[in-house]
């Protein structure tokens, strides 16, 4: 039995820790089943986690939506992906050159580089993960028999069980998020601003190769009670005394990991207050609910009613995402309410981000780990200390 | 001289601009959900994130003709301190049913529901399908003329948020051109890049900052689908060797709006070759006939003239992509010219001032590499004013690290 070699970004010669060509062999099944299932003949893919997801295409990463293309096509009756690219690299070996189509910035040519797709021009079920109105307007010029299929809902469905070699993506990217938290945890003195904790933990986090973060992240302190925490970093300082939330997400391969923590800012030597430990109590407490609750069958409103029995704050942002190529799906606690959460139901080899906020006059407590549900419970895959302010600090 | 950067007045100058083209149009509302256009109709910010988690948790904006703008956030200090707190809401996920039909519910609420026409910029598969449900006598168009009409000449605190975007960017670039030494990675120059990006006061990294290290023959790669260079590639901890021609490309945010960087370094030596002073010494030629041409009336087509008689022989810009490109909230927007959209399109383009040109030609010898860069200007009453103001080493006359 070969002992698993942790988690690192470097080349292994034995083989090692990944295995891309079946994490792409395996992604790529799940969505030819999702066409399947939806009888679909072409699939078209605007977004950008479901073609990577498809492909494992690595292209040019941008911190904003981008216009609406067709970036990704694949043909049932071919079994080709088409992928808008005007160049291999960064293109799995698998797609040949003649299945890349170039950047163009007119739509006609883009409708006629779609219509001259083997097995596109007579499709019948046409599935699209995002659309535009013209795009919408001109697509029955490529594929005039055409009728569109909404495919992202069965995509998400797909994507939200993760393979082994998907997992050991998410844990590289906790480490690494792991490692950013530190460097920003390292930075923490009275007078630091803020966006100096935020360049140490991006620093961190590319110089480990991961240049691309899933979030840039918080590093604010904690507002008392009831204010909701702030998220994005500004101009200000952190002050003595201050708690002071870290959160960030690195993307490995694709995959996010977010991990969060609050420090305190204290002067060397000094001991964080009472309250403050008292407010990780509180965490712990809530955690504690919410763990029972992660194992395959909850729902996300049985994380819901755990999280607001444990008198934690919930909104406006989800507390449990499921991660994966970036985040997938808002498991618990978003704006719709308990009725939106209980359609997520947990089931073996998903993964999360599950997060508690609780506050008292001193400040919040912002805790987040990343966990894997598992056939009877879950494995957090996060394991950075939660600090001063934790029992049994002895950092 | 400094200008005196009003934010509120930019919002409010934005959201004029418009309801003006809304009105010009016939556009009752707009549903934006695109990261760069709920900035420019709101101004509300968030935590930037990588494209996956941009559509899942989006801020969202409905604009109508009257009245400030409704934007749905979960980043409530991301909100601008003058809108209405009536008009900021809950954050909405139009990915799902449940978001559309409470996006199409607010949107009936607010125009009473008739024969409005809405312009969207991008639809989920649940607004798609939904709206004509949801609103059954809306027309839904596209909300791409009315934006970009809004947007393309801005205001002069618009220029300055570009110009000190661009500023943030330059410096943290001195920076990366000085730690650049054989054997760093391109991930190592990233990690610098982003750290004083940030120290500086940039909202936020807008691009991942690209360190081709370049072939200097088509040939040797990557292949592409047309045969002229591809860039750009994406970054790797591809480390970095003494003699590679490395074509940068970097972008961050300050307050929405994006900068642009592009520059041609190399590792190692520090003295340029003959050959290659001569190829940033046409790359400037290109881009002083193309000022020259720069002011108000003229055409797009004028400008792609004038480059290409500063450059006789090989079109100097990449095929996929554009001579110059406009900034904003977009790091490419209109006006784009040089396209594939072709010579008819580009007479189109009647330059304006407030128009911002990104100018980025490449003189490219095959076999003996090019020089790529990317310098900016904005259109004024009478000519151009730069907003970038980066030197040409290592390709001028070196320098002596």
């Amino acid at each position: 039995m070969t002992v698993p070699p942790g988690v690192g970004v470097m080349a292994l010669e034995e083989g090692g820790r990944v295995d891309f060509d079946r994490l792409r062999r395996q992604r790529r099944a799940r969505v030819d089943q999702v066409m399947e299932q939806l009888d679909l003949d072409v699939l078209l893919l605007g977004r950008e986690p479901n073609a990577r997801y498809a492909t494992g295409v690595r292209r040019l990463a941008v911190a904003s939506t981008r216009p609406f293309a067709p970036s990704c096509v694949i043909v049932r009756a071919t079994g080709a992906a088409h992928l808008l690219s005007t160049w291999d690299d960064g293109v799995p070996p698998e797609v040949p050159h003649e299945d890349l189509f170039g950047t163009t910035w007119n739509p006609r040519s883009l409708l006629a580089a779609l219509a001259a797709m083997p097995g596109v021009a007579g499709a019948r079920r046409v599935g699209v993960d995002c659309m535009t109105p013209s795009f919408a307007r001109m697509l029955p010029d490529a594929v005039p028999q055409g009728s569109i299929v909404d495919a992202a809902p069965a995509l998400l469905a797909a994507r939200m069980c993760k393979t082994a070699d998907e997992v050991a993506c998410v844990r590289t990217a906790v480490a690494i998020t792991e490692a950013a938290l530190v460097a920003a945890v390292d930075g923490l003195r009275p007078g630091v601003p803020e966006r100096v904790l935020l360049g140490r933990a991006e620093q961190r986090l590319a110089s480990m190769g991961a240049t691309v973060p899933a979030l840039e992240g918080t590093f604010c302190p904690t507002p008392p009670a009831p204010q909701p925490p702030r998220r994005l970093v500004g101009d200000g300082h952190v002050g003595a005394g201050d708690l002071v939330a870290l959160a960030t997400s690195a993307l490995y391969a694709g995959y996010a990991g977010p991990v969060a923590r609050t420090w305190p800012c204290t002067a060397t030597g000094t001991r964080p207050p009472g309250a403050g430990r008292d407010l990780h109590r509180r965490w712990s407490a809530l955690w504690a609910r919410l763990a029972d609750q992660l194992r395959p069958g909850a729902t996300g409103a049985d994380l819901r009613s755990a999280y607001e029995a444990a008198g934690g704050a919930t909104g406006p942002l989800p507390f449990a995402r499921s991660v994966g190529i970036g985040y997938e799906a808002p498991v618990a606690g978003s704006a719709p309410g308990a009725a939106f959460d209980a359609r997520w139901r947990l089931e073996p080899g998903m993964v999360l981000a599950v997060e508690g906020y609780v506050a008292g006059s001193v400040g919040g407590y912002l805790g987040g780990e990343t966990v894997l549900v598992t056939e009877d419970g879950h494995e957090v895959l996060s394991t950075l200390s939660h600090g001063p302010l934790a029992e049994g600090w002895s950092g | 001289m400094a200008h005196d950067l009003d934010l509120a007045r930019m919002r409010g100058d934005r959201q004029a601009r418009l309801r003006s083209e809304m009105e010009r149009r016939g556009v009752d509302a707009m549903i934006l959900t695109g990261t760069g256009n709920v900035h420019y109709a709101t101004g509300a910010r968030w935590v930037a994130s990588e494209v996956g988690l941009a559509v899942l948790e989006p801020a969202v904006a409905v604009v109508t003709r009257d009245g400030p703008p409704h934007l749905f956030t979960a980043h409530l200090d991301g909100v601008p301190p003058e809108l209405p707190r009536d008009h900021v809401h809950d954050m909405v996920m139009p990915e799902f049913d449940e978001g559309a039909a409470r996006l199409a519910g607010f949107v009936a609420d607010l125009t009473g529901g008739g024969d409005v026409c809405l312009a969207v910029d991008e639809l989920s598969t649940a607004l798609h399908v939904g709206l004509p449900r949801l609103l059954p006598r809306a027309t839904v168009a596209s909300a791409g003329e009315v934006l970009g009409a809004a947007k393309i000449c801005k205001t002069a605190d618009e220029i300055e948020c570009i110009r000190r975007a661009q500023r943030i960017n330059e410096l943290a670039m001195y920076d990366v051109y000085d730690a650049l030494r054989p054997g760093l990675r391109q991930s190592d120059l990233t990690a610098l890049f982003l750290r004083r990006i940030f120290e500086l006061g940039a909202t936020a990294n807008s691009i991942d900052p690209i360190w081709q290290a370049t072939p200097r023959a088509i040939a040797h790669g990557p292949w592409t689908v047309h045969g002229d260079v591809a860039f750009p590639t994406s970054t790797t901890d591809r480390i970095l060797r003494e003699d590679d021609l490395i074509l940068n490309d970097t972008g961050i945010l300050y307050e929405g709006y994006a900068s642009d960087f592009g520059r041609t370094w190399w590792p190692g030596r520090r003295r340029p070759r003959p050959h290659e002073r001569d190829q940033l010494a046409r790359w400037r030629a290109v881009v002083d006939r193309v000022l020259a041409a720069v002011e108000p009336g003229a055409t797009g087509l004028d400008l792609t003239r004038a480059a290409r008689e500063g450059e006789p022989g090989r079109k100097p810009w990449l095929d996929h992509f554009y001579l110059i490109h406009g900034l904003g909230t977009e790091s490419a927007e209109m006006p784009l010219i040089g396209t594939d959209l072709g010579e008819q399109f580009d007479e189109g383009i009647v330059l304006a001032p407030g128009m911002v040109l990104v100018l980025e030609p490449v003189i490219w010898d095959d076999g003996q590499g090019g020089y790529r860069g990317e310098d900016i200007v904005a259109v004024t009453e009478d000519g151009y004013r730069m907003l970038s103001d980066f030197p040409y080493m290592p390709f001028d006359d070196g320098d002596d690290r």
